[in-house]
């Protein structure tokens, strides 16, 4: 053993291994044609001292890696097998478990004996069903609750570490890792699960106590998302926040804001008020008009798929009574021995093909125009309402850039007047950064106006946000539309073609046999 | 002559004036005989007797015509069917039938297994039936142009009884029974049908439903008695209407009506159903219209000739006409038919039941023909007119005309205008009591005799009261309910079919009931049998046959061996059989056979499977070989959704002789048309190395060309599955040759299964614990008498019962000897027996003492176990022999005094 060579993996060592696991009825073909590596789900490369894994490039969809006893020292250049459900790494020389974050489908991964002294590194491993560690250097005890997060856990091999001589090895693995139905060869019974649990029950209440929490958390971001998507698509995302936004991230408003923190407060809280009535409505209004176009959008596929299924149907029908008669006039050809018989039955195939050819053309052309008319009306409609939606968000902003400007100038009039007063002197004690603001008059209104100019901005973007977004919306459907009809009608009427020339092949090969 | 008497014959006369009004008018109804006051509604003049009598042999002739039905068709169904239905099942119920009806007969009036009250007449009878003949004789002398009441008629044992007291309700204990149709066909299956005799007289006499029940036959009124019976035993409020009704009814002639109106499955259906007509172009468009109201496509336009549409219509309305007037020619046929005179129409007397509404969730009042069991409205046609209506409880006398049928009459029997009662103690039906009552107040108000009121409630403080009835409560055992109909069987002629029923293992082959549909060539339809059984081992539930195209179709419950569930046969031939596919293994549905051809379906299998197919060669037929050559298999399979439609195999054909392969695959998205791939099997001898390019069609031509090697491998694929093919097959046709047999056996010998809840027929007594003691006791004392200790030593003298006294004490010493010899042969052997086992336990134990230093553990638990046994089996001994010894001589002395005492050594 020791005289051979450590090697790496290279292409000579790949090809013997697929050509010797090939299929014995077909491995002669095979291995003359050569197997394509695509094509092979599973590799066996065992006691082939290999050191390093590599070139595996070419074996995008194996579902089954075997690289037990070579003499592996690290997990690498195998991150791309998205479709590995099984990795045997066992009797190598592994020192960290890494290099698995793609694998996301792998069920069986095997790592016995080897050296590996911690359990990290496959958190993406979440479908994990067997798990072998056996023979290895782990040494904590808790370091085994990292496997806790694999929900399919039901074979685990742990036995020949050092941790298993801890007294409780069993008992803490049985209570945190649930489900588990094989621990270390041995089939797990209930009642040392439920003697597991009472002994660990504290620590498992805290643990479950962090789920539920978590379990929260997760729920609340999956609406959030929900909701976000919903009014993404409906070109309205970020509209609840908004009117925050125009504040919060003004710093020129931040300024101003101490300058007479009570009216501006009021004149916000007003400003708010108004504001959310109009966004509400606004929301509402984009929200319903969805629906009604998702509506819009799926009465017109229906009709579609009814056309289909019906004009399909017809088709189909054409073709079984063609193939019926194509089969009793063959027959005639390869039997009958009369001259005249056999011309009559040419004659009468070849014009019943070119029949057959005209009356499917023939159909797809009514289908082609009939389409046509069918999307012209639904683009009209989905137009229609995309503009309504168009139009009543514009109409909405203008509204809302009156309720600025309203605010806009009170806000300004409170802000002049606190200055008059700071120059008559009423205003004594108050800090030196206001003292700055207040300084200059002309700095003091180009502030309150930069801030108006930036809330108009903010609603200038969310309104180019919808109507661009509509617009769009609008021609990608469009198009895409029209695409999809078109290479629809490309697939039939190449279909149709194929299928006629390989008919008139067909009935020259048996007329040339024939006579 | 008693007071009470004299009292009814006072109400009598009230009742009079109250019914009959003015006597004017009365006189007017004398005279014109069928117009005011009575009943009969009838062309030629009622009471002319001669007439009447004159008439009488046409009606007999009608009669007979009438039951025997349409000859020509029934006889010639018969005799279609007689070569293969007179079997022998058929004719040993023949036999039965004759012997079941003489015993009936047998059992005829008896006195002593009766109550007295069926041939006596109480005081209170007497009593009643003073006052209804006074009753009696005035009606006749007010109404003399009217038929008798049926008032007071003899009894079976010629006892005159008032009619209201023949009534008797009764609720049988079964539950079926409750509901009034299936009382109504009980009692209508059960009994017997004979019209009456002559058709428009009353019948002389009325017996008990008892009786009727008993003899399982009669006449309209003890069918109707029987039912009302039954009917207000379980709370209907029922009546015997006394009438009359229209020949059809009065002679249970069935003949006219159609079967499937009485819910008997009509075979039209089957032979009429047309396919349905396909959707035209503007049904396409409505539907599409339907299914997705915005948006449509338009339909292609239609390019059409204004000429030819035109000359269709007209052709169509041409037909039109022919059909309308095919219609009408048919229609005056049936009229003629219908219309065909009956002399005595609204003559023929009949009896049936009328239902109030009231009692039992009854909302509207209805007439049960008890004949037939079926149920009609109260202004049917078939019932011509009214007579007299009567329960348990009164007798009422219709006083309405019945001009035209029974419209307009109405059965409110608490209004006295309408309704004249006889007794006067009982309350009106109820639930028009006091509707009806102000309405027959408002009546006689309109009459002008307004004093009634008062003296009709001087006379309630005093009424004479109705006698219990005389009749015994009437009992049906569960053996007369099971056994359905008279004697077992019953059959009716329809217009279109003869039903018959049998009841349960009333015949050896299970048969319950056969429909003989007749055939009705007009129609396309050619006649058709049904049998349905019930209880049979095989499971054969119905079978249908069809004798013009010679077909048998039986259908089986499920349960049986291979799942069967239907099987066809057509002239002697297995030509389709089903199965219950959930009860196999391999999904069978239907197998179908044909010439040359073997189709089986399959659903719910885990490959998919849906149909398979085998085409064998027809010449091989002529060869006379045993093996059929397959010319060619099919298989069909559902889509797999696992794999891609073009991967995705629909049809596999296996050309056996061609040595071909071919693979239609399935169709794609969007795809009207599938790829398929044709392979030619290789050669035994060739290698795999030289596969031929299979013949191939792919409909997308984009698709890059799949590999050799898969090709291969797929050709190996087919190949292995035609060989599970072929094997499938193969054990199709055992099977099926195995249903066969079984049905020939099973059919050969028929056997019914009887359920365990079955307590009449199963013969499985449950013994009582202290009869099987008794049992057990009599065969011990059996076994004592029949085992002779003596035989054995008295075989060697002639004379066995006259020994000489020498010859006897020889026996006897003999005797005792070998007793002695036995008793000392046991203990000998139980002797050594011990003696054994105490030699093994010493030896066992003198070698444990020699090794008990180097024995392991095992070996001593051995040891150990073994004394244990060993002891024990030793003291076991020592006890028997213990006992031995102690009973022998007992035993000895015992015997010695027995052959003292036996009399055969006594001389």
């Amino acid at each position: 053993m020791n005289t051979i060579e450590p090697s790496v993996i290279d292409d000579e060592q790949l090809k013997k291994a697929i050509n010797e696991q090939a299929n014995p009825e077909i491995a002669d073909i095979a291995r003359r044609e050569g197997i394509d590596p695509k094509e092979t789900l599973s590799l066996r490369l065992d006691y082939k001292n290999i050191l390093k894994i590599d070139n595996l490039c070419a074996f995008e969809n194996l579902t089954k890696l075997q690289l037990d006893n070579n003499i592996i020292e690290k997990i690498e250049n195998i991150n791309f097998l998205v479709h590995l459900q099984w990795l045997d790494l066992s009797f190598n020389n592994i020192v960290v478990i890494e290099g698995l974050e793609k694998l996301t489908k792998l069920t069986d991964l095997t790592l016995f004996n080897n050296r590996i002294s911690k359990l990290e590194g496959m958190d993406d491993l979440l479908s994990l069903n067997v798990f072998s560690i056996g023979n290895n250097n782990l040494t904590g005890l808790e370091n085994l609750a990292y496997l806790t997060k694999f929900e399919n856990l039901r074979v685990l091999n742990c036995a020949g570490n050092a941790l298993c001589k801890n007294s409780n090895y069993r008992h803490y693995v049985l209570a945190h890792i649930r489900g588990l139905k094989y621990l270390d060869y041995r089939l797990v019974d209930e009642e040392s699960i439920a003697a597991a649990r009472e002994k660990y029950i504290d620590d498992l209440i805290a643990l479950e106590e962090e789920e539920k929490i978590a379990n929260q958390k997760k729920e609340e971001l999956r609406k959030l998302t929900e909701l976000n998507a919903l009014h993404h698509s409906a070109h309205i995302e970020g509209i609840d926040t908004l009117f925050d936004d125009m504040f919060g991230t003004d710093p020129d408003f931040q300024r101003l804001l101490p300058v007479c923190l009570e009216r501006t407060t009021d004149l916000q809280e007003e400003y708010r008020a108004k504001f959310e009535v109009v966004v509400n409505e606004l929301k509402y209004f984009a929200l319903k008009k969805r629906t009604e176009m998702n509506d819009e959008m799926n009465s017109f596929n229906e009709c579609i798929q009814q056309t289909k299924i019906e004009t399909d149907g017809e088709c189909i029908a054409m073709l079984n009574h063609y193939s019926h008669f194509k089969k009793q006039l063959l027959r005639i050809l390869q039997t009958s021995r009369d001259t005249k018989e056999i011309d009559d039955a040419i004659k009468t195939l070849k014009e019943d093909t070119s029949k057959l050819s005209d009356s499917l053309m023939a159909v797809e052309m009514t289908v082609v125009e009939q389409y046509e008319d069918v999307i012209k009306e639904f683009e009209r409609n989905y137009t229609e309402v995309s503009m309504s939606v168009t139009e009543y968000g514009q109409g909405s902003f203008a509204r809302m850039r009156d309720i600025e400007n309203e605010f806009h100038e009170r806000f300004s009039e409170s802000i002049l007047l606190t200055f008059e007063r700071f120059n008559k002197g009423d205003l004594e004690e108050i800090e030196d950064e206001l003292r700055d603001v207040l300084s200059d008059k002309d700095q003091l209104v180009n502030t309150v106006n930069g801030s108006h100019d930036f809330r108009l901005g903010k609603f200038d973007h969310q309104e180019d946000a919808l109507v661009s977004g509509i617009t769009q919306e609008l021609e990608m459907l469009t198009k895409k539309l029209h695409d999809d009809e078109v290479q629809r009608d490309r697939d039939r009427v190449c279909e149709i073609f194929t299928f006629i020339d390989k008919c008139h092949a067909e009935i020259e090969v048996a007329e040339e046999n024939a006579y | 002559m008693d007071e009470p008497v004299e009292k009814a014959e006072s109400v009598a006369s009230l009742h009079e004036e109250a019914g009959g009004g003015n006597p004017g008018e009365e006189e007017d109804a004398v005279s014109m005989g069928s117009n005011s006051a009575n009943t009969n509604v009838v062309n030629n003049d009622p009471h002319d007797s001669a007439e009447g009598k004159e008439l009488n042999p046409n009606v007999e002739q009608d009669i007979s015509k009438a039951v025997s039905g349409e000859p020509g068709v029934t006889a010639e169904l018969e005799a279609e069917e007689g070569g293969s239905s007179v079997d022998i099942h058929e004719q040993y119920y023949i036999e039965q039938k004759e012997k079941r009806k003489k015993a009936l007969q047998q059992q005829l009036l008896d006195r002593t297994r009766v109550r007295s009250s069926y041939y006596t007449t109480s005081r209170k009878e007497a009593l009643v039936l003073q006052y209804v003949e006074n009753f009696n004789r005035q009606y006749v002398q007010l109404y003399p142009a009217r038929k008798d009441l049926f008032l007071t008629p003899a009894n079976e044992f010629n006892v005159k009884k008032f009619v209201c007291t023949t009534i008797r309700p009764t609720q049988p204990a079964f539950k079926e029974l409750y509901d009034y149709r299936s009382c109504a066909k009980f009692i209508a299956d059960y009994l017997t049908y004979e019209p009456l005799d002559p058709p428009h007289e009353l019948p002389q006499s009325l017996p008990s439903p008892t009786y009727t029940l008993k003899v399982q036959c009669g006449n309209c009124f003890d069918y109707s008695v029987l039912l009302v019976s039954l009917l207000r035993g379980f709370g209907y409020d029922a009546f015997v209407v006394s009438g009359y009704a229209s020949r059809d009814i009065t002679t249970l002639d069935e003949t006219k009506t159609e079967s499937d109106t009485i819910g008997v499955p009509s075979p039209k259906e089957s032979v009429d159903s047309a396919p349905p007509e396909k959707d035209g172009p503007a049904e396409k468009a409505a539907k599409a219209a339907e299914s997705s109201s915005k948006y449509k496509v338009k339909p292609p336009r239609m390019l059409h000739s204004h000429f030819l549409i035109s000359q269709d219509e007209k052709a169509k309305l041409q037909a039109q006409k022919d059909l309308e007037n095919q219609r009408l020619a048919m229609e005056r046929e049936k009229a003629r038919m219908v219309e065909d005179d009956d002399e005595l129409k609204g003559l023929r007397i009949h009896a049936w039941v009328l239902v109030l509404p009231g009692k039992r969730e009854v909302a509207e009042a209805f007439f049960i023909e008890a004949s037939t069991g079926r149920i009609y409205s109260t202004d049917n046609d078939n019932y011509l007119g009214v007579e007299s209506v009567f329960s348990s409880t009164n007798y009422w006398v219709n006083m309405q005309v019945c001009y035209d049928g029974l419209k307009g009459i109405h059965f409110d029997l608490g209004d006295n205008s309408k309704w004249e009662f006889v007794l006067l103690d009982n309350t009106q039906p109820s639930s028009y009591g006091s509707h009806a009552a102000g309405n027959g107040a408002g009546k006689k108000e309109d009459n002008g005799s307004d004093d009634e009121d008062d003296n009709e409630g001087e006379e309630n403080s005093e009424i004479l009261d109705l006698p219990p009835s005389w009749v015994d409560r009437i009992s049906i055992t569960k053996e007369q309910f099971e056994s359905k109909c008279p004697a077992g069987s019953k059959s009716m002629l329809y217009k279109n079919a003869r039903v018959e029923t049998f009841a349960e293992y009333h015949r050896l082959d299970g048969m319950v009931s056969r429909y003989t549909f007749f055939a009705d060539e007009p129609r396309g339809f050619y006649g058709e049998i049904r049998e349905f059984f019930n209880n049979r081992r095989d499971k054969l539930r119905q079978r249908l046959r069809v004798p013009y195209t010679g077909k048998i179709h039986e259908f089986f419950d499920p349960g049986r061996h291979h799942g069967l569930k239907e099987h066809i046969i057509v002239e002697g031939k297995t030509t389709e059989i089903h199965f219950y596919p959930h009860s196999r293994s391999d999904g069978l549905v239907k197998r179908l056979e044909k010439e040359d051809k073997i189709i089986q379906y399959f659903t719910e299998r885990e490959d998919n499977l849906v149909y398979r197919s085998v085409r064998y060669d027809s010449d091989s037929f002529d060869d006379g070989k045993d093996e059929k050559m397959i010319l060619k298999m099919t298989e069909k399979f559902e889509r797999n959704k696992a794999s891609p439609a073009h991967e995705d195999a629909a049809k596999k054909t296996y050309f056996s002789r061609d040595e071909k392969i071919r693979v239609v695959y399935h169709l794609e998205d969007g795809r009207i048309i599938a790829s398929y791939r044709e392979f030619k099997k290789p050669n035994a001898d060739q290698k795999a190395s030289t596969l031929e390019t299979p013949i191939s069609f792919e409909v997308n031509p984009y698709l890059k060309p799949p590999k050799k090697q898969h090709l291969y491998a797929q050709l190996c694929n087919l190949i292995r599955s035609e060989q599970a093919c072929i094997q499938a097959i193969k054990n199709s046709e055992r099977e099926v040759a195995e249903i066969l047999q079984a049905r020939n056996s099973e059919e050969k010998e028929i056997s019914l299964v009887i359920p365990v809840y079955d307590t009449i027929r199963n013969n499985t007594k449950v013994v009582s614990v202290e009869e099987k003691e008794n049992h057990k006791g009599e065969e011990e004392e059996s076994k004592a008498t029949d085992l002779d200790y003596l035989s054995p030593f008295l075989v060697n003298y002639p004379n066995q019962y006259a020994l000489t006294r020498s010859e006897a004490a020889a026996v006897k010493d003999a005797c005792l000897k070998s007793v002695k010899e036995r008793l000392i042969e046991k203990a000998n052997i139980i002797q050594s027996r011990l003696e054994e086992v105490t030699a093994e336990y010493q030896r066992h134990q003198l070698s444990y003492s020699r090794n008990a230093d180097s024995m392991t553990v095992e070996e001593t638990d051995d040891y150990v176990k073994f004394c244990n046994e060993s002891l024990f089996r030793i003291q076991i001994l020592e006890k028997r022999l213990a006992k031995h010894k102690e009973a022998a001589p007992e035993k000895y002395i015992e015997l010695d005094a027995r052959l003292k005492a036996d009399t055969r050594l006594n001389a």
